[in-house]
């Protein structure tokens, strides 16, 4: 009876100690239980595969499950905002893709502030956007594109995935810097828009080469240009836009991993050191390249200028070029 | 035609993996069950498994939805002719001599003319899917906006004139699912709409959630609601399967010309296995020289609304995957189940998704193969089917349901806005308001809307562009005629001769 008493004291005692190291130790074990990663877009999407090909190799390397899930919706709102709201201790993460630098423009109010609610871990790839054209138009380089639409005002128009869209964005940008008169045509996503692109009831589109490339080997569409701001690698003797004619341009997509703001620092680094060595691995490395992206692999600090300078860059195109949405 | 050959061979390729064979095989299983089953259809099974494909490999998934719409045309038939209740909506009409051959003594061989005038009219159907489609599809790739905009016109206007029931409830329900088509944000301006500042509702009302609700929940609460239909079998031996001599003769004349009729009413908007098996029972009767048979057990009343059910069933899909338009609530989902995978509905399905395309072609005269064994050999097991109380179905099924609803998205407002279309859903039945026109205006208004302002934007907003493309005129002009027939006297009473049976 006695000695069962005393076990008992002893054990409790071994919890409080527990509980009163816990709060402390919490950091220095990190992990110590599962890691969740939102994916705030639907399953298949660069962004959702970015996170899968994380989990898969993440998991063996911290010794703890990793798990994505994904809360599609509102251009990824719905997903990032749960994100923004979730306990900054490092055991919910969250991929994002460029469109999450779009989103004040799109949506208003935003319930999150894209920047300074988040902290980033390290951008994960940079995905190549291309400018196409439809067979149909005789035009066969972006300053005979441009001449074309100089001698015909107005009859030209270009695809979007959306109003808001970075394909919007990068249309009227193109649009602006060449001096031409171009129809903004919105479709509900890219594959949307591929039939009429192809047939020629629109003239022009930028949109990420894996999306586009099959239909530019079968002719089907031509392609034009890269969007920058380098070429291509699978080709090589495109120029890119900026070098056809519009210096500054540059079209692409990009993916980061975010944590929410507040996120200890320790854990950032030990997240940033684990995420950088799977990216890094020679096979995510092709899996990526077989979508188009580059693996990126860089510190909190250079992602988190990158996530500032998209935004104030597409920020800055809205105000200019007046294609904001959300009125 | 050798062309033909050779998609059907690679479809077979595909359509033979041992996955799509398997889901196939589920499907047309399924769909073998509930079609034996009185109260639960195609449209409110498909609903509960759409959350299920998610997962899938778009092809398998659409072999597996295929496969329950015709598989249930099978189904049906059994329980018409052996408890004398339609299982499904389709064989209503089976019921009237199917039933009375089994009384007779000839159950078995009513279920197998059944089943083989369905096979038969399923590989027709099958091989004119197979030789139409790429003509149709080649057709539709010159539409631009403005020919989509009048074609869809078109086909909503003419699914309300050939739709059973009530001319004006028809009409309301289609304004219903426009309207809440228009929910969440506007393609062509992206300005947000009927949101109420949630972003849950930003993307538009949840399609497997509106599906499931007004089709399968609300199923389920009418079924718990009525009475316990007595479902009393005629006989547990439904004696030889094999039709005689005579049964052969008087057969198989019915059979050809209910496949053509199904094959060309599953073509049009409204159409389908419904109407498809209605229209054949009554050619059937007019043709005969012994009318007064019909009601009594002429094999002809069994085999040609059988055949023509599933004929209408198969060619139903033709107008879905070419044009990407729904003439029907199944194939409606249909275009729901693409949409969750990212495929755009339209004819260039057939060259972007080729695999898909000629894969499901070849997977549903597999699937029909299928259920001539299922549903033959296996006859027992279905008519124990029968036996299992609903009580204990339906809580089961609706819990599947939920979670299946809540992992389209992760969402648990998905679960809410299912519930509140299933009340909804329930309201309408009572209303005798039916909701496929409905799922087709939800289908087709975002679309219809897409097309006319993208139409017009190319256009600069000149509203000509309808009426000076030739293609996009002569679609508005049938519109026209369809409208102008049915506010004609002499057609409104025919049309309600036609669906008299309702």
């Amino acid at each position: 009876m006695n000695r069962n008493r005393f076990l008992r004291v002893c054990a409790a005692s071994v919890g409080l100690l527990a509980l009163m190291g816990s709060a402390s130790l919490a950091e220095d074990n990190y992990p110590s239980r599962a890691i969740r990663i939102i994916v705030p877009y639907a399953p298949g999407g660069q962004g959702d595969i970015t996170a899968r090909l994380i989990s898969d190799h993440l998991a063996s390397a911290i010794g703890q499950p990793v798990t994505v899930e994904n809360r599609a919706g509102a251009n990824g709102v719905i997903g990032i905002d749960a994100l923004a709201k979730s306990a900054p201790d490092g055991y919910t993460i969250g991929v994002v893709v460029a469109s999450h630098a779009l989103s004040p423009a799109l949506i208003k109010p935003l319930p999150y502030d894209p920047v300074k609610d988040f902290t980033p871990i390290t951008t994960t790839a940079i995905t190549q956007m291309v400018m196409v054209t439809t067979p149909a138009l005789k035009a066969n380089t972006v300053q005979e594109f441009i001449d074309y639409a100089k001698a015909h005002p107005g009859e030209l128009a270009y695809k979007s995935a959306g109003p808001g869209s970075n394909s919007h964005l990068f249309g009227a940008w193109f649009a602006d810097a060449a001096g031409i008169d171009m129809i903004h045509v919105p479709y509900k996503g890219s594959g949307d828009s591929m039939p009429d692109l192809m047939s020629g009831v629109v003239h022009m589109g930028f949109d990420t080469l894996p999306a586009v490339n099959g239909h530019i080997k079968s002719g089907q569409l031509k392609l034009l240009a890269a969007g920058g701001p380098a070429r291509a690698p699978q080709y090589p003797d495109v120029p890119t836009v900026a070098e056809a004619g519009i210096p500054g341009f540059a079209a692409n997509s990009w993916g980061m991993v975010l944590a929410p703001k507040g996120t200890p620092a320790p854990v950032v680094e030990r997240l940033n050191k684990e995420i950088v060595a799977v990216l890094n691995k020679p096979d995510v490395k092709a899996r990526l390249a077989t979508m188009g992206a580059e693996a990126v692999a860089d510190t909190p600090e250079a992602a988190r200028k990158m996530l500032e300078s998209e935004v104030k860059l597409y920020t800055d195109l809205v105000s200019k070029l007046k294609i904001d949405v959300a009125k | 035609m050798m062309d033909m050959l050779s998609h059907l061979a690679s479809g077979f390729d595909t359509a033979l993996t041992l996955q799509n064979i398997m889901f196939c095989f589920i499907g047309v299983l399924l769909g073998t069950a509930i079609g034996v089953l009185p109260g639960l259809g195609p449209l409110a099974t498909i609903a509960m498994l759409l959350p299920m494909t998610y997962a899938l490999e778009p092809v398998s998934a659409l072999i597996m939805l295929s496969g329950i719409y015709y598989g249930a045309q099978y189904g049906g038939s059994t329980t018409a002719i052996l408890v004398n209740l339609p299982g499904e909506s389709g064989s209503v009409v089976t019921c009237l001599d199917g039933h009375q051959m089994a009384r007779k003594g000839r159950a078995g061989s009513a279920l197998a003319i059944a089943a083989l005038g369905s096979f038969f009219a399923g590989t027709v159907g099958t091989l004119l899917i197979a030789g139409f489609s790429p003509y149709l599809s080649r057709i539709a790739m010159s539409f631009g906006p403005a020919e989509y905009f009048s074609l869809m016109v078109l086909g909503l206007v003419a699914a309300v004139v050939l739709a059973s029931g009530g001319l004006l409830k028809a009409i309301a329900m289609i304004l219903v699912g426009l309207l809440l088509g228009t929910v969440g944000t506007d393609v062509t301006s992206g300005v947000q709409r009927f949101t109420f500042g949630s972003f849950e509702l930003v993307d538009g009302l949840e399609f497997v959630a509106l599906a499931m609700g007004l089709f399968a929940f609300s199923d389920i609460i009418g079924n718990a609601a009525g009475k316990d239909e007595e479902r009393k079998l005629v006989t547990d031996n439904v004696g030889g399967l094999w039709p005689s001599r005579e049964e052969f003769r008087l057969s198989w004349k019915p059979v050809l010309r209910g496949t053509a009729l199904g094959s060309f009413l599953g073509l049009l908007p409204g159409g389908g296995a419904t109407l498809s098996s209605f229209a054949s029972y009554m050619i059937e009767k007019k043709i005969s020289k012994t009318p007064e048979r019909f009601g009594t057990g002429a094999p002809e009343g069994v085999a040609a609304p059988e055949a023509a059910n599933n004929a209408g069933a198969q060619s139903s899909f033709i107008p879905m995957l070419t044009l990407g338009i729904p003439g029907n609530g199944v194939m409606a989902m249909m275009i729901g189940a693409m949409m969750i995978h990212d495929i755009v509905p339209g004819p260039q399905v057939m060259t972007a998704n080729a695999d898909l395309f000629w894969g499901l072609v070849a997977s549903m005269w597999i699937g029909n193969l299928m259920l001539v064994v299922i549903n033959l050999p296996l006859i027992g097991i279905w008519v124990r089917f029968l036996k299992i109380p609903y009580s204990m179905l339906y809580p089961a099924i609706v819990i599947f349901s939920m979670i299946g609803l809540y992992t389209v998205q992760n969402r648990i407002s998905a679960i809410y806005m299912g519930a509140g279309f299933a009340v909804a859903g329930y309201i309408l039945n009572r209303l005798k308001c039916e909701p496929a026109p409905l799922l087709l205006g939800f289908i087709l208004g975002p679309m219809m809307e897409e097309y006319l302002r993208r139409a017009m934007l190319l256009s600069r907003g000149d509203p000509s562009v309808f009426v000076t493309r030739p293609l996009s005129a002569a679609m508005l002009f049938l519109t026209a005629i369809l409208l102008f027939t049915i506010v004609s006297p002499f057609v409104r009473k025919k049309r309600k001769e036609v669906f008299v049976e309702d």
